[in-house]
């Protein structure tokens, strides 16, 4: 190989952040960079937080927790959890904590651009990972971002089509609700010409 | 003329002087140090070098014990054993100086003697001071020297040194400024006063400024786990940003409150964790920053603890990562996941059912959602839709229900039926309470 291109590989890999779902490391063949931040625009009931949460599982874990409604016992994760009183001190927070090289989920309904490029500079100088969970439409500007929708089915095991920026492919998972296990359907990837809003 | 005071606190006598907390002995010697540089431990009260206007002091003293909830009883005498006497067995608080008739009516325990002594003294049925105080020093000798030395001390024929608790000094750091400061100037002064402190204090966790602008105004800076100078110095300022100051700015001083003695080094990303932490409790108050714990509790909005992070907290931050089931591990069958209220129930049976008829599943770990919201009512009918906020959720599917209830003797019991609920907007925790036959969103699979 090309001097060059190892050293871009090398670099690729040096700031690596590890994967813990083998189902969206498959979906992410770039890797995922340290100091990254990825949106995830689904609806609530979906199972986007779901993934969330196990991308987060491998590293030290901060919930910015507005609205006081994130429940343990669902993931079996005991992280760090502040509760802000209000939009902007939930935005200090995320700012302050994407600064470090941990974890960071985050549900946030409204955020213009200047707020998320604040957002952006944070993690980039903090190294760590940036999981905010956006709602389905509206602005988003992440480098990394899934949609996720759930398909309804009567089965235990969660249908969710998820579809991937910026390489958009799309794919079905599978979640288990009880083990969390993550599975990708096998079939076909398709790169979806339609989106509009990616 | 120095005296002793004697602070008996009656109610701890069942407990270890030395037991740990707020209230132990040292603790209390330390807060007593307001009364007298003097202060020493004898047994299970504390005798204090008093001098002047003994009337007031004694208020004062039984006041602030008043208020923070303890009970003492006082005596202030001209030897530290008449004082300890008096507070003890006495009804005397202050005995005049020179009076030592007030010690002769008491029991021979007010002495401080011991179990042999005090046997040997009931076998001749001495039971007053005054009886001991009649008899020949000749006489007394065969009791043993320990009485004569008790005896002596109380009625001032003997000195009596009592070692008093040494108490560091506070490490403090000030000063005044000529003119109202600008905010570099200020940055620099708490930088080298921060500098002064760390100089002499190891490992501080807990710093007290006190800000003079005509008024006195104070706020108190906590840290996780210790701290270089530069992340002190950054907390520091930050809240004095924040503050709003009654006039200029004359002087600050900084009073080392607490300090940790240096821990290994934390593991990867936690020290970082510490600092994060220390600035998110800062501006946002520790009861803020938490840690969730989980409560034996069937009412899913009270099973969870939220408490503030702890510095023990920090080095397992790195260990949140064990409990997430799935994600790539492989689990054995029965196996727990750590964290969760349930372990591997054998045979909870939900019904799961759609339109299309109904058949029971078996689970091994109860349904719970991931977002935990306010009970919102909502609309539904059974088992075709949901109405929430104006919008239409078709139920594709449910599985339950799973009754949770508390027992009628609680505040308010509830009685619910919680049904996991499959719709084509996603999956929903609702449940119906059954007295009252209305539905709730309570949760999110998210």
């Amino acid at each position: 190989m090309p001097a060059a291109l190892q050293r871009l590989s090398e670099l690729r890999r040096a700031d690596s952040l590890p994967i813990g779902v083998p189902a969206i490391e498959r979906l992410l063949p770039d890797g995922l960079r340290a100091g990254s931040l990825v949106e995830w625009l689904a609806e609530r009931g979906s199972g986007a937080g779901t993934l969330a949460f196990q991308l987060a599982a491998p590293h030290p874990c901060i919930v910015i927790d507005r609205e006081r409604a994130f429940h343990p016992p669902a993931v079996g994760l005991s992280p760090v959890v502040v509760h802000p009183p209000n939009e902007r001190e939930m935005l200090w927070a995320l700012e302050q904590s994407l600064r470090y090289p941990v974890a960071v989920i985050a549900r946030i309904d409204r955020l213009n651009s200047s707020e998320f490029h604040r957002l952006k500079l944070a993690a980039r100088h903090g190294g760590g990972l940036g999981l905010l969970l956006r709602p389905p439409d509206g602005p988003a500007w992440a480098d990394v971002r899934f949609r996720v929708t759930p398909l309804a089915r009567r089965d235990r095991q969660r249908q969710l089509r998820i579809e991937v920026y910026p390489s958009r492919r799309t794919a079905l998972l599978e979640l288990n609700d009880e083990t969390g296990a993550v599975r990708l359907v096998p079939r076909p990837i398709v790169a979806t010409a339609e989106r509009a809003r990616a | 003329m120095k005296r002793a005071l004697c602070v008996w606190f009656p109610g701890r006598s069942s407990q270890l002087p030395n037991a740990p907390g707020p209230d132990s002995l040292p603790n209390l010697a330390e807060w007593c140090q307001r009364y007298s540089p003097f202060v020493s431990i004898a047994g299970d009260s504390l005798i204090l070098d008093v001098e002047g206007d003994e009337p007031a002091l004694l208020q004062q003293v039984r006041q602030d014990f008043q208020s923070k909830g303890l009970a003492v009883r006082l005596g202030l005498a001209d030897t530290p054993g008449a004082a300890w006497a008096v507070a003890h067995f006495g009804r005397t608080r202050i005995v005049p100086s020179g009076e030592t008739g007030a010690l002769l009516p008491l029991p021979v325990e007010a002495l401080r003697l011991s179990e042999t002594a005090l046997e040997a003294l009931r076998a001749f049925d001495i039971r007053r001071v005054s009886q001991l105080a009649a008899l020949p020093r000749s006489s007394l000798i065969r009791f043993g020297p320990e009485i004569i030395q008790r005896l002596e001390q109380a009625f001032g024929d003997q000195p009596e040194l009592l070692e008093p608790v040494h108490l560091p000094q506070p490490v403090r750091a000030a000063f005044t400024f000529e003119d109202p400061p600008d905010r570099s100037t200020l940055e620099f002064v708490i930088d080298e006063l921060v500098h002064k402190l760390t100089e002499q204090a190891k490992g501080i966790t807990g710093v007290q400024v006190e800000l003079d602008c005509g008024r006195s105004v104070g706020f108190a800076i906590g840290l996780v786990v210790p701290a270089p100078a530069r992340h002190l110095v950054e907390l520091i300022v930050t809240r004095l940003e924040r503050l709003e100051l009654p006039g200029e700015l004359q002087s600050v001083r900084l009073t080392v409150a607490a300090t940790m003695e240096a821990r290994q080094p934390l593991l990867f990303g936690g020290q970082d964790f510490s600092r994060l932490v220390d600035r998110l409790c800062n501006r946002l108050g520790r009861e803020r920053v938490t840690r969730p714990k989980l409560l034996p509790e069937a009412q899913p909005e009270l099973a969870v603890l939220w408490e503030a992070v702890t510095s023990p907290d920090i080095q397992n931050l790195s260990e949140n990562r064990v409990g997430v089931a799935g994600a790539g591990a492989t689990r054995r069958p029965g196996e727990r996941t750590p964290g969760l209220p349930f372990g591997p129930a054998p045979a909870i049976r939900l019904v799961c059912s759609s339109r299309s008829g109904s058949q029971s599943v078996a689970v091994t770990k109860l349904p719970r959602p991931l977002w935990l919201l306010k009970p919102e009512p909502i609309h539904v009918e059974w088992d075709t839709r949901i109405v929430r906020r104006r919008e239409v959720y078709v139920i594709v599917g449910y599985w339950g229900p799973e009754r949770i209830e508390t027992g009628w003797w609680r505040h308010s019991d509830i009685r619910r039926d919680y049904f996991q609920v499959e719709t084509d907007h996603g999956r929903f925790w609702l449940f119906r309470r059954v007295r009252e036959e209305d539905w709730f969103l309570h949760g999110e699979f998210d």
